[in-house]
């Protein structure tokens, strides 16, 4: 099922990996010569440079054999778990659309990739990895840092609800809310998140101590930072797992194992529908 | 010398007005919430008179509960201990013609029936969410109450310990352990 990946990443690697390896360590060579020499092959160097650019272009296409595996399996993957799938290895959110859930920091540099849209036990729902950095100054050259990596999900949400609710992990800076701080009664569940609401009704409504317990539950089983937010039948969540999902290594070994990771990678969403009951339905 | 005196009287008038605000403001919240308890308990009255509207001419027995629900809604003085015996018939209510929509299946297939039964659900939601709302802030109130040094300036202004909003009745004897 894999041979022809692997084949295929052999014969880039014979082409230009290899190839590219010993012309740049010859360029290195010429390089040292000229350093410790204060003259000598210069010439060498300009084989270094085309070793530099023959292994550009071995990269540039073992990236595609790695994209082409995922575009080839992970569709599978998504049709055994989900339905009325729809994929997009490219597209993704919008810095408009995950502001609404006006829990993630703004950003100098946003990017979203893998856009997957699609049901699960009548739940729909859209996921897209993203990834925000921030300009940070330091002695006068700028670098860009990340403040926010993994998953960002919209889900429907089973309530209908006056108002917003956000529920955030501690421990990882995130904005100030501008809602009312709320404590619920369970202490566990205070010392794990922060809540936040324009009504505190709204938010012992979703809250129920059983949903709570859930809550708990996922954070338990996935590493990371959750935020939650809750707004107008639609429940936004995002893992700061400072992981792009689905992302196939270039030299990662193309087997079952990988096929497994895409599966480990959709548990979230299975777990967020099945242990949140979002399936079950109060009205209609 | 003088500045011995004033700044430890400076910083317990300033404790002093902290707390009190502290216990207003803890009462302006319970209020909210006995409120909201309010808001829960109505909407469940008019989805009970519309589930009894429904399924009445099954049910000539429950006329005297119905009854008494009514008397309790008109009588009540929006203190908890009302809220908490209205809700407690209500309950006794909803059981009793939760048993007669399941006794007849025409009634349970009726639409209306299904949708104010959803409704109900909702409702019932609200109020629990309601109540762990006003249950949470009295137990914030209380800890404030008897806990020292609060609980001087508790006895100087008159804050004694509330009540809290118990779950219903018929809740609490579905655990029984004989």
């Amino acid at each position: 099922m894999f041979d022809n990946f692997q084949e295929r990443r052999q014969r880039v690697c014979k082409r230009f990996i290899y190839p590219g390896i010993a012309l740049l360590a010859i360029g290195g060579i010429g390089f040292a010569l000229v350093i410790v020499l204060a003259k000598g092959p210069y010439q060498l160097m300009y084989v270094g440079i085309l070793g530099i650019i023959v292994l550009a272009i071995g990269m540039a296409q073992l990236k595609k054999i790695a994209n082409d595996f995922k575009g080839e399996f992970l569709i599978d993957v998504l049709n055994k778990n989900f339905q009325d799938v729809d994929y997009n290895a490219k597209s993704g959110f919008s810095r408009q659309y995950v502001q609404v859930a006006e829990f993630l920091p703004h950003g100098q540099r946003f990017n979203s990739n893998d856009m997957i849209e699609a049901s699960y036990n009548g739940v729909k729902f859209k996921m897209s990895d993203i990834h925000i950095e921030v300009r940070v100054k330091r002695d006068d050259h700028v670098t860009y840092e990340t403040v926010f990596r993994g998953p960002f999900i919209e889900l429907d949400f089973n309530k209908q609800i006056e108002g917003k609710v956000q529920v955030l992990e501690r421990g990882r800076s995130t904005l100030f809310s501008k809602y009312e701080r709320i404590k619920m009664e369970s202490v566990e569940f205070n010392k794990a998140f922060k809540i936040y609401a324009t009504k505190s009704h709204t938010a012992f409504y979703i809250l129920t101590p059983h949903f709570m317990e859930k809550l708990m539950t996922i954070e338990n089983e996935h590493r990371g930072a959750f935020f939650f937010s809750f707004i107008e039948g639609k429940v936004y969540v995002a893992l700061d797992s400072r992981k792009d999902n689905f992302e196939v290594g270039i030299f990662k070994k193309f087997d079952d194992k990988l096929i497994e990771e895409f599966e480990n990678q959709l548990d979230l969403v299975k777990d967020l529908i099945d242990e949140l009951k979002l399936n079950k339905k109060l009205f209609g | 010398m003088w500045l011995w005196i004033l700044v430890p009287v400076v910083i317990i008038l300033l404790w002093y007005i902290g707390t009190v605000n502290g216990f207003r403001v803890l009462e302006v919240k319970i209020n909210e919430a006995l409120s909201g308890i309010d808001v829960a308990l109505t909407k469940r009255f008019d989805t009970l008179t519309k589930m009894w509207d429904l399924a009445k001419k099954y049910m000539a027995h429950e006329e005297a509960t119905l009854t008494k629900v009514v008397e309790l809604r008109q009588q009540s003085t929006g203190t908890v201990e009302d809220a908490q015996k209205l809700n407690d018939e209500m309950a006794k209510l909803q059981a009793g013609i939760n048993v007669v929509v399941e006794q007849y299946p025409d009634l349970k297939a009726n639409q209306t029936i299904q949708e104010v039964q959803s409704a109900s659900l909702d409702g019932e939601e609200h109020l629990q969410a309601a109540r762990r709302l006003y249950n949470s802030n009295v137990s914030a109130f209380n800890r404030k109450v008897v806990v020292f040094p609060a609980s001087i300036v508790a006895s100087m202004i008159g804050a004694s310990k509330k009540n809290f909003f118990e779950a219903e009745e018929i809740k609490r004897n579905d655990v029984k352990f004989d």
